[in-house]
């Protein structure tokens, strides 16, 4: 079970891209409102399952599962690992309703209410994380690596769920355009070593996005 | 033997779990299990006669997930997967009384609005499925989140199919599905829909399940199914954890409850089916005696029980309203949801929806209009219109047990409203007038109103869900006929025991001080009996007297929801301080939207229409733009600023229409987000913005086809279209819209937006302007319009 208290509004006002500018008190107490809304309608929930794996040439394969994780960025990230971990985390159809409703009735409410949202999501990958960790304690883990990085195809999306069934065990599926419903949910994998893995966060240099990131354009990053 | 035989046994007995069983023998993480009907049969066949040794009245065949969505990739068809699987379990089934159901589970997509399948997509997938599976006994749906997906199977089923339908849906321990369907939204609905069995499956074990069977054996006469876990998961071993034993105890309780269909889901075996039907042979049955289920309409998540005076909001309705008209003629939904959402914040509890224009398509509009209300907001709604069409139409796509507004006593009426009313589970309002008229006298209305009663009844319509309305005529040209509307309202109530209805507003016709009038009455005909008044909930006074009798009357207790609408004010409120000296601007910059509407007011005393937006607004918003730009100001503020602009909009506008001086728009510039993506809120914003400048925005929604671009730019001549795509998948849509665009030569310029997007990107798909943000939108509108 993971509950969340409170959510993070630095990250929130980063997404809003005023990270540079404080906002003024009545932003702020709309930040504070639309968190309490959220709040109330937010149900994380999450699945995860650990696959031992092999590297082939220009794949990971999972034991005992249909899922061949394809491209050379991924047999990167599970370099010497061991294992494998699927997770997909959702925090529920609540918060698309109530994006639709701030869509038609308060257009500011709903921008500030998505950007609180998106950092609801990252936090509940963090508890993800850590449940995981404590899960398998005796190995180092890597970074969050989602279908869509790099080259591992998001096309995949489909198939990963399916794996861990999560349509149904959690309520998370995707579009026939690989988009995961409910909108705010993750997938991703976690290479499981049992030695110190190097990178310990996500780079520019894998990131299909590079080029149009509002953040580098500002001189800075998403992570 | 067959199913309704089956139902004369005290209990009856499902099978446990398949996908279980098939991973013990083999079945791969993300393999599709239906392909071992075709490579290993003999597993199947196998399971399914350990379950008929265990003492299985029906087992579900290995169809779960048997539909053209999920066999894609497969290389099979649901033609060749579903007979051949029936054919197992038939076979298995030889020499035994045991029935054959034909098992569907989710699609494992999740439907519009959330997600991008349609209702009517679904109703395919299922209809294929059933189709398919004519052999079976029975057809189960089961392990159902989302109510709309199990309408669409149901429909399928009974449009299809002459086979007995069960349908369980799979609940968390807060009693609601993944989507928020609550057990009595569930109930009330697949029950209207005439299903013959209802119940929960998955999710949880036997003792968890035990609090929301009881709250679902509150709510339905039908036999109840219980198939749950053997217990909980381990998340990490993801075995389940009690045993044979301990789940029959726990199963042997819902006897109490008047459960009559027991099975298991993930992790039961054949050994706790044996222990099951082994510890129920010696369960005595619960006496199931027919209870009175309350009378009650939902959405999927909110139900609102009729047991006290419930507001029925008639704002969305276009008679003698020229915004509301235009809106519809504009195609302009989100008008419409705004009406939605302003009464239900004034205390709504039911809407009345009627979109009949001569000049609109009602039948579609309706449809449209339906589903982007209940995407919005969990209100039940009422649907309303005279075109049996768009009657249907709407009760179809509608997601919950509506209200249908409305049948007469007239026999044409009745032979033709209360059949769709039936098929759909629907309530129904019933006016007390036939082809001579309205009746004077109570006593004559009291006649039609039973009649139309009688006539729901022989159609099979439960009497709760029949309510009347005694109909209100004008005070000032029938005054006599007042007290008759509110005696036959009392007779209605008492001598046929029926719930009544009245629209409330037309009393006053003619008459100054209107609302006087109004809300009197409305005190009255509660103090007679009224249970469902239709009203225009956002005039105070109007909720107030709802509110006032609840507490008068000692339905709101201790009058705890007068004091939640009105606080502690015991005198009215003061009167609105004075008009501070703050300009357009100041709104603007402060996020002040209703003062922005009364400035804006003023200003209209003073100068023309078109010279407040020109003069005034756009300058204003400029100035936030050029703030926008230099980093002084950031999004959430410029959108706040732009619905400050909003609103001073909407006061012109309602203005001009009044006036009847026709807008003069910059021109109209299409927005969609592209086939595939279903994130809107980049185009939305940008949509706020544009509106804001004076230019008419046609809102294609999401996920929209390249066609449809292409045929509304041709039909209202758009010279500028603008596109939006999150996903880097879906920018090939987004292409093809542009090529599709330019290939029929139509003849406007395209913009295009969205995260995944470079402007390098969008020269590369032949997009003639990249546009970084909203703000770049409106510079780019100026450019091609003007």
């Amino acid at each position: 079970m993971i509950n969340l208290d409170k959510i993070d509004k630095k990250e929130a006002l980063r997404y809003l891209q005023c990270s540079n500018i404080s906002p003024d008190s009545s932003i702020m107490g709309l930040i504070n409102e639309c968190e309490k809304k959220l709040l109330k309608v937010i149900e994380p929930r999450y699945l995860y399952s650990a696959f031992d794996i092999t590297h082939t040439e220009n794949s990971v394969i999972l034991e005992n599962c249909t899922l061949e994780l394809t491209g050379n960025d991924i047999r990167k990230h599970l370099k010497d690992c061991k294992k494998a971990v699927l997770f997909c985390t959702t925090i529920s159809n609540g918060v698309d309703k109530l994006l639709r409703f701030a869509q038609i009735s308060n257009m500011t409410e709903a921008l500030v209410l998505d950007s609180l949202a998106s950092a609801a999501i990252e936090q509940v990958c963090d508890e993800v994380e850590k449940i995981i960790h404590s899960a398998y304690p005796n190995f180092y883990s890597t970074w969050r690596f989602s279908p869509g990085y790099g080259d591992l195809p998001i096309t995949l999306q489909a198939e990963f769920l399916n794996v861990l069934n999560s349509s149904k065990r959690i309520g998370l599926s995707a579009t026939s355009s690989f988009m995961l419903t409910p909108s705010k949910s993750v997938t991703a994998i976690i290479g499981l070593s049992e030695t110190p893995v190097a990178q310990k966060s996500r780079n520019c240099s894998e990131c299909n996005l590079a080029k149009a990131c509002v953040y580098r354009k500002n001189g800075g990053h998403c992570n | 033997m067959r199913f309704n035989e089956l139902l004369k046994k005290n209990y009856i007995f499902l099978d446990g779990a398949m996908g279980t069983m098939l991973q013990a023998k083999g079945l791969q993480l993300g393999g599709i299990p239906e392909l071992i009907n075709i490579s290993n049969p003999e597993w199947i066949s196998d399971i399914h006669k350990s379950y008929i040794n265990a003492g299985s009245d029906i087992i579900y065949t290995n169809t779960f997930g048997a539909n053209r969505y999920k066999l894609k990739e497969s290389g099979y068809t649901v033609d060749e997967i579903i007979p051949k699987a029936i054919e197992i379990a038939k076979d298995a089934c030889k020499g035994t009384n045991t029935l054959v159901a034909l098992d569907i589970g989710p699609i494992g997509q999740l439907l519009e609005p959330t997600g991008s399948l349609s209702f009517e997509e679904a109703y395919d997938i299922f209809k294929e499925q059933i189709i398919a599976g004519k052999d079976a006994d029975l057809i189960v749906f089961e392990t159902m989140t989302d109510l709309y997906e199990i309408k669409a199977a149901v429909l399928a089923a009974k449009e299809n199919s002459k086979l007995p339908v069960i349908c369980t849906m799979t609940f968390e321990q807060n009693s609601r599905t993944f989507t928020g369907c609550s057990v009595s939204a569930m109930a009330l609905t697949l029950s209207g829909l005439g299903v013959d069995a209802i119940g929960l499956n998955c999710s949880l074990g036997p003792k968890e399940l035990f609090p929301i069977v009881k709250e679902l054996s509150e709510w339905t006469n039908l036999p109840i199914v219980v198939k749950p876990n053997a217990g909980l998961p381990d998340p990490v071993t993801n075995t389940y954890d009690i045993t044979p034993d301990e789940f029959a105890e726990y199963m042997a309780e819902f006897a109490g409850l008047g459960v009559k269909i027991f099975g298991g889901c993930c992790g039961t075996t054949s050994e706790y089916i044996k222990a099951l039907t082994e510890k129920l042979s010696a369960t005595e049955s619960a006496v199931s005696s027919f209870k009175g289920i309350p009378t009650a309409v939902c959405s999927s998540s909110k139900t609102v029980i009729i047991n006290r005076p419930r507001v029925i909001g008639e704002r969305i309705n276009p008679t003698g309203k020229k915004m509301f008209k235009q809106a519809l003629i504009n195609h302009d939904i989100s008008y419409i949801l705004n009406q939605a959402v302003e009464q239900v914040n004034a205390g709504a509890d039911i809407l009345d929806v009627n979109v009949g224009l001569p000049e609109i398509d009602e039948k579609s509009m309706m449809v449209e209009v339906i589903k982007a209300l209940q995407s919005i907001s969990d209100t039940p709604l009422q649907i309303d219109s005279s075109d049996i069409n768009a009657l249907e139409a709407g009760l179809r796509v509608y997601n919950g047990k509506a209200i249908v507004n409305s049948v007469n006593a007239e026999d044409e009426s009745l032979d033709s409203v209360l059949p769709l009313v039936k098929k759909y589970g629907a309530c129904v309002i019933g006016l007390t007038l036939d082809k001579n008229g309205i009746p004077k006298t109570a006593d004559e209305r009291f006649r039609l109103a039973a009649k139309i009663m009688n006539k729901a009844i022989e159609y099979g319509i439960p009497k709760t869900d029949i309510f009347i309305d005694c109909l209100t005529l004008t005070a000032s040209a029938e005054q006599s006929a007042v007290m008759e509307t509110l005696k036959a309202v009392r007779m209605v109530k008492e001598r046929l025991g029926l719930k009544t209805v009245l629209g409330v507003s037309n009393i006053s016709f003619g008459l100054p001080v209107r609302e006087l009038i109004n809300h009197n009455f409305l005190t009255m005909a509660l103090s007679y009996g009224l249970d469902l008044p239709i009203i225009n909930p956002n005039i105070t006074s109007m909720m107030g007297a709802v509110r006032s009798y609840n507490l008068l009357a000692n339905i709101d207790k201790n009058a705890a929801e007068f004091i939640r609408a009105y606080g502690t004010d015991t005198t009215p409120a003061a009167p609105a301080e004075v008009d501070r000296e703050i300009d357009i601007f100041y709104a603007m910059e402060h996020g002040l939207k209703a003062e922005g509407a009364k400035i804006t007011e003023k200003l209209l005393n003073t100068h023309e229409p078109m010279s407040i937006v020109n003069e005034i607004l756009i300058p204003a918003l400029d100035k936030v733009g050029a703030d926008f730009e230099k980093g002084i100001i950031f999004l959430p503020q410029l959108i706040l600023s732009a619905e400050v602009a909003q609103s001073a909009f909407e006061v012109i506008k309602k203005h001009l229409v009044k006036n009847n001086i026709s807008s003069q728009s910059k021109g109209k510039i299409i927005l969609a987000t592209v086939k595939g993506d279903i994130h809107d809120i980049g185009k939305n914003i940008v949509k706020v913005l544009l509106e804001n400048y004076g230019y008419t925005v046609i809102d294609l929604g999401k996920d929209v086809d390249c066609q449809a671009v292409v045929d509304t730019a041709v039909e209202h001549n758009v010279k500028l279209v603008g596109l939006s795509a999150l996903m880097t998948t879906t920018l090939k849509s987004m292409e093809e819209t542009i090529k599709l665009l330019r290939d029929n030569r139509v003849n406007c310029k395209v913009m295009v937006g969205g995260a995944v997007l470079t402007p390098d990107y969008a020269i590369k798909i032949g997009a003639d302007f990249y546009s970084k943000d909203a703000k770049g939108s409106v510079d780019i509108a100026r450019k091609v319009l003007g």
